[in-house]
């Protein structure tokens, strides 16, 4: 009776230890503030998780190494025009520009959900993004600098009843108050040519497969089922624009600038 | 031999508590008096480097930074019924920045007014922080003696309005 005893309290012990010592590891990467912002978000889309989900979301707060959602990315938004009714839908097909204070520049397009998306691996080796970072939607550049926040929802805040509460002057449609631009809102009739991007390639008529097609020279995907790349085109070519077309993976690659491939 | 122990406690307790007294007292009545240098060369000429450079809503433009910087694109002010990105930077919050930047540190920065080629501006946190000597979580914004850095560290200085101005034009006229 004895023994029995004994090992089974021992057993409790090292299991206590167990259990204290992971509490104290997640204690340490544990960043309520962060926690706090992931929780607040709406639920997942119905569909689940896909590079179209989650819009007009802080995509960086999750797709971070905290949070850890694969892939891990760079930088991450939504791009929204507004009807005359002041409903916002997700504009799809333009190229963000994103240019760092080292001298590159990279490109994404907006998919379906007008979400863009920079992947950590389409920064090719470069470490990181250099801070700060200027920023070029459809070739409509924000007069503000990025200073350090990686989800374009960090400082684009869209309604809600929560802050609406707390800043009665806050634009009900896009978002707009006194701690917030709002949603980022192009007119999607106004986009020049070579800010257009096209939607994946067809299988059937590039037979590319995950390669993308090749595009016209500089047209930048300018045809919808010309050249390749929706979901995330990236190219870290200092000249920016002209890098169009280029290639993606199963919607969400990474096509450097220039040609290639 | 007991007494005097118990005398020798009291006495040292009595003591300090005498020089915590009379160290609040003479901090109280010495009549704390503290400058900033010219408001109106920030309002028209400072300002606007550091909103432009430091006030974004995802650095100082927040209300969870101990040192806010309102502006036109970043945090508006609370008593104002503006937005971000619209109209221009207020009166209002230029005067603001100009209260909390001097608020960061007000005896130091009062000590760099009254002695302008001195060293002590080298030593605020404001001017080490920025340019990246300090913990910053904005990292370095300003190399020393770059055109913000002149344009910031000439107004704390108390250097002629006029190179202020140049040094303020030039670092906006370099931002992307
Ligand atoms: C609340 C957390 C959260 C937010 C916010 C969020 N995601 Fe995700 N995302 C996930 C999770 C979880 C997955 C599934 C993969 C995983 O578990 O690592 C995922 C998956 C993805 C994928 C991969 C989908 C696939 O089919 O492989 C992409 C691309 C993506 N998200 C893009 C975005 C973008 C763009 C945004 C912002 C508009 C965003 N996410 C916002 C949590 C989030
Ligand atoms: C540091 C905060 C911040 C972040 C992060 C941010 N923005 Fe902005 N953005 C602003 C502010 C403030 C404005 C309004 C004033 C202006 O044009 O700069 C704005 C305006 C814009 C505009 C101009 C809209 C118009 O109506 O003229 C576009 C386009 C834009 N942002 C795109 C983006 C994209 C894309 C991202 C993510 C890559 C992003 N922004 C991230 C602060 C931010």
């Amino acid at each position: 009776m004895r023994a029995p005893t004994r090992i089974a309290s021992s057993v409790a012990r090292v299991a206590g230890f167990l259990v204290a010592l992971a509490a104290l590891l997640v204690a340490c990467r544990y960043d309520p503030v962060i926690d706090q912002k992931v929780r607040k978000n709406p639920p997942e889309d119905p569909g689940g998780p896909s590079p179209e989900h989650r819009a007009g979301q802080a995509c960086v707060d999750c797709h971070s190494t905290y949070e850890g959602a694969e892939p891990a990315l760079a930088i991450g938004g939504t791009v929204y025009s507004q009807t005359a009714k002041g409903y916002l839908n997700g504009v799809e097909g333009v190229f963000v520009t994103i240019q760092d204070s080292a001298g590159a520049t990279y490109k994404a397009c907006t998919n379906k959900a007008g979400n863009f998306y920079i992947t950590k691996a389409d920064l090719q080796g470069i470490d990181d993004l250099a801070f700060p970072l200027v920023v070029n939607v459809a070739g409509v550049k924000m007069a503000s600098l990025i200073g350090r926040e990686r989800s374009c929802a960090g400082c684009h805040k869209l309604a809600s009843i929560e802050r609406i509460d707390i800043d009665p002057y806050l634009d009900p449609a896009t978002g707009r108050a006194r701690d917030s631009a709002g949603a980022i809102i192009i007119d999607p009739e106004f986009v020049p040519s070579l800010e257009r991007c096209g939607p994946p390639p067809d299988p059937t008529t590039s037979g590319a497969g995950g390669q993308g097609g090749a595009a016209p020279a500089g047209a930048g995907g300018a045809t919808p089922t010309g050249a390749g790349g929706a979901g995330s085109v990236a190219s870290s070519s200092t000249t920016g624009a002209g890098g169009g077309g280029g290639s993606t993976s199963s919607g969400g690659g990474m096509g450097a600038g220039g040609g290639t491939p | 031999m007991n007494a005097q122990g118990v005398f020798g406690i009291s006495s040292f307790a009595a003591f300090v508590a005498v020089a915590a007294l009379t160290g609040c007292k003479q901090e109280l009545s010495s009549g704390l008096e503290v400058t900033c240098p010219s408001r109106q060369v920030y309002v028209q000429h400072v300002s606007e480097v550091m909103e432009r450079r430091c006030g974004t809503l995802d650095c100082h433009g927040s209300d969870f930074r101990p040192l806010r910087i309102l502006g036109r694109d970043g945090l508006r002010h609370q008593g104002e019924r503006k937005r971000t990105g619209e109209g221009v930077t207020t009166d209002a919050e230029k005067s603001a920045n100009y209260y909390a930047v001097c608020a960061v540190e007000p005896e130091k920065v009062s000590k760099v007014g009254s002695d302008p080629g001195g060293n002590a501006v080298n030593t605020l946190l404001l001017v080490r922080k920025g340019r990246g000597q300090e913990g910053h979580k904005g990292g370095k914004v300003f190399d020393p003696w770059d055109d913000a850095d002149r344009c910031v560290v000439g107004w704390l200085r108390g250097d002629t309005e006029q190179s202020i101005e140049k040094a303020c034009k030039a670092a906006l006229a370099k931002l992307p």
